[in-house]
């Protein structure tokens, strides 16, 4: 399945981050996963939140560049080889990934989230092969 | 020419006197020498005339026409100052040695001897022993001021050299040669270009401006439409134009008029007679072209060249160009005069100071031109290579962008050579327009050639003299490109006092800034209006940006500041790195410069009701 992540632009300056996260809280909006790609003049936050749109909205209002795009959410089992396992299915089918960072772990089992060149695609070929992809709508019950 | 050497017994003032005398006698003059007297035991007064012309009669000059008094002792010069004729020259040696009376208490050495003399003479002062020590032997103190001297009486280095070398004992000779040139280098004033006109009186001056201004407005109302529409617009015709005076009927030119008469439509010949073209950035990226007929170079050679002299460059230098050649005034403008001068021109242009320090030290260069910032940046790279101490620059003519005093004394503090200011616009000519001399009291115009005037940029009425405002020249004799009344929106003050080198030209302090937006960086103009223009191509970013400016390790940055629209937000990194190189091209091919391109989030840059400020300038140059 396909899910919508949050993607933010900040500058590289003190205090930024913590005005995004301000006004996602004064929104109810919570975050599942965060991950900060850097450069040395800006960053660019993404974030898999509970209510995506509500996030792009409210941030787009405070005058913040946000957008959404699709990435894939995969669940593997916590143990040796099995992102190998996946990686390969994904490479095998020729799709790219552009970027990935861990969710969150559960017991046994732990989740991925993808950016891919080709999203439908990765959904498809994941799924053939028996892998299980979260839902947005799995992402807003957790 | 009438020489005196005096000093103390022991200091070698009779060899210096025998070395001068048969210098001027293998010159081909006839000379006399004479010790005139005191004893040359060591500790009495000395005193020896050596006097050359076609024919000598008298061995001894009188009082008040001696050209040039060389003294190894202070107290000693004051003795004999009154010997020295109102426009002659006195050199000491910056020493003291006390007389018997004042060793005997019967008197007390006077204070300030130096300053007083200043009061009334030309003065140059050197600390011969403690040059001579460094070199290792006290005893050519001689030769080192001998040839601190040396420029003042004449004759080329290789006369004084060969003589340096018959006249001392065989086995001193290589250091007697050392301190000669030791104390040659040391030389700090210089030879005055063309002092017809540049010490001309202040009422020949104005008969001269008035003569060229009433043939200029006559030429340009015959030749240019433009202005010919502009004085018939105000009702002025050549005819009323008498003397300078009269300049102020004239209607101002402004780079508008330039840019709106784009290419050469205030061109005053056919282009048959132009031989040169330069281009300077304009206000909305079209350039501001400037056209020189063949008289025009020569004239601006003559200008430069009275401009490098004021910084003591003559024929025996290697001059270093390292302003960029092409289009911008300044390399060629610079070469040209320093080959008039007759220097050794190394034409390096910009760009690769790796090279520019080898050569510096390679060539033995003792001259070079560049931007002031280029010049520090230069010092750091000689640094770091460790070739300090191996450079044997003595001076630089630095220019083509704003500097401050302390940025001066920066320069000659690190790299141990004295810098001067040298000004100019492309608009009225290029590098050479005025320069400033050794006192460093301000810049002294070619006024002949470019007659200053200071308005008050709001009213455009004239301002007092030593009032800013913003000034404004007149081409007095140019033919290619006249301009009537040019307003540069450079801000300073004039002075018509006469400078202590000598010279009456007039003066313009330095720079206080600029009536207009315009700023220069690393030496190109650049206005934030091109920057706005540009910006406008580019889709992905709002209208909003700010230019901050900065000098780091001595060279101008540029950082431009953009609001990316939120529209265009990608979020893969790749992506905005992508926007930031296509604005950075639109930004170089707009400006000629690059600049840093740092994207901001929306609405982050300050917006201000009315004049929007776009420029934040950290580098306090004014």
């Amino acid at each position: 399945m396909v899910v919508k992540q949050l993607s933010v632009f900040i500058e590289n300056r003190q205090g930024r981050l913590g005005e995004v996260l301000d006004v996602l809280k004064n929104n109810n909006v919570n975050i599942l996963s965060i991950s900060l790609a850097d450069t040395t003049e800006y960053g660019i936050l993404r974030l898999i939140v509970n209510n995506p749109e509500l996030g792009k909205d409210t941030l787009l209002k405070e005058g913040f560049s946000a957008l959404l795009s699709d990435v894939v959410i995969i669940k593997i089992t916590h143990e040796t080889g099995s992102l190998q396992k996946f990686l390969k299915i994904i490479s095998d089918a020729d799709i790219s990934i552009e970027y990935m960072y861990g969710l969150s772990v559960e017991g046994a089992s732990a989740s991925i989230v993808l950016k891919t060149s080709d999203t439908i695609k990765a959904t498809t070929v994941l799924t053939e092969n028996g892998i299980d992809t979260l839902s947005g709508e799995d992402i807003s019950k957790l | 020419m009438d020489i005196m050497v005096v000093g103390v017994g022991g200091q070698g003032t009779l060899l210096t006197s025998r070395i001068i005398g048969k210098t001027a006698l293998d010159a081909g003059y006839d000379v006399k020498l004479s010790e005139v007297h005191g004893m040359a035991q060591r500790g009495g007064s000395v005193v020896t005339f050596v006097r050359f012309g076609d024919k000598v009669y008298e061995p001894i000059a009188e009082e008040g026409s001696v050209d040039v008094l060389i003294s190894f002792e202070r107290l000693e010069a004051l003795r004999y100052a009154h010997y020295v004729k109102k426009d002659g020259v006195i050199i000491i040696n910056d020493c003291r040695i006390d007389p018997m009376t004042v060793v005997t208490g019967a008197k007390s050495y006077p204070e300030n001897i130096i300053e007083d003399l200043i009061k009334s003479h030309k003065v140059y002062s050197i600390d011969g022993l403690s040059v001579a020590k460094e070199l290792g032997n006290s005893k050519v103190l001689n030769s080192v001021v001998l040839g601190f001297s040396a420029k003042h009486i004449g004759f080329t280095l290789e006369d004084w050299l060969t003589m340096v070398e018959k006249t001392v004992p065989p086995k001193t000779i290589e250091i007697n040669k050392k301190a000669f040139l030791a104390g040659y280098n040391k030389y700090e004033v210089f030879m005055i270009w063309n002092k017809e006109i540049e010490c001309m009186s202040r009422e020949d001056v104005t008969l001269l401006q008035s003569e060229r201004l009433v043939k200029l407005v006559d030429y340009v109302y015959n030749n240019v439409e433009f202005y010919r529409k502009k004085m018939d617009a105000v009702g002025v015709k050549p005819s009323d134009i008498k003397d300078i005076k009269d300049i102020v009927k004239l209607p101002f030119t402004t780079k508008d008029d330039l840019r709106d008469n784009y290419p050469f439509g205030l061109f005053a010949v056919p282009h048959s007679d132009i031989v040169r073209i330069h281009a300077s950035s304009g206000t909305t990226g079209k350039a501001t072209v400037v056209g020189y007929t063949r008289d025009d170079l020569e004239i601006w050679a003559e200008c430069v060249a009275r401009c490098f002299s004021m910084a003591g460059v003559d024929k025996n230098d290697i001059v270093q160009i390292a302003y960029g050649y092409g289009l911008f005034t300044g390399g060629l403008g610079a070469h040209g005069g320093a080959e008039k001068i007759g220097a050794m021109v190394v034409p390096m242009s910009t760009g690769n100071s790796k090279k520019l320090t080898t050569m510096m030290v390679d060539f033995g260069a003792t001259a070079i031109a560049c931007t002031p910032s280029y010049l520090l940046h230069i010092s750091e790279v000689l640094a770091e290579e460790n070739l300090l101490d191996k450079i044997k620059l003595k001076s630089a003519i630095c220019g083509a962008e704003p500097w401050t005093e302390k940025m001066r004394k920066e320069i000659e503090s690190k790299l141990n050579i004295k810098a001067y200011d040298i000004y100019g616009l492309s608009e009225v000519m290029g590098p050479g327009v005025a320069c400033d001399c050794e006192y460093h009291q301000g810049l002294h115009v070619c006024e002949d050639h470019f007659y200053p005037e200071i308005v008050d940029s709001a009213t455009l009425q004239p301002v007092a003299e030593g009032e800013t405002g913003e000034l404004v020249f007149t081409t007095l004799t140019k033919q290619g490109l006249p301009l009537i009344r040019y307003r540069t929106k450079d801000l300073t003050s004039i002075s018509y006092d006469k400078c202590e080198c000598g010279r009456t030209s007039v003066r313009i302090s330095r720079f206080k800034g600029r009536s207009d937006d315009m700023l220069i960086i690393r030496g190109v103009n650049v206005f934030p209006s091109q920057v706005e223009a540009a910006l406008i191509d580019v889709e992905e970013v709002t209208p909003h940006y700010m230019m901050i400016v900065d000098r780091v390790n001595n060279l101008d940055t540029l950082e431009i500041q953009v609001e990316i629209d939120p529209k265009f937000y990608t979020d893969e990194i790749k992506g905005i790195e992508k926007l930031t190189k296509k604005i950075g091209h639109v930004v170089q091919q707009a400006l000629g410069l690059s600049a840093k391109i740092t994207l901001v989030q929306p609405n982050t840059l300050k917006r201000s009701e009315g004049k929007a400020v776009h420029v934040t300038d950290k580098r306090k140059l004014y």
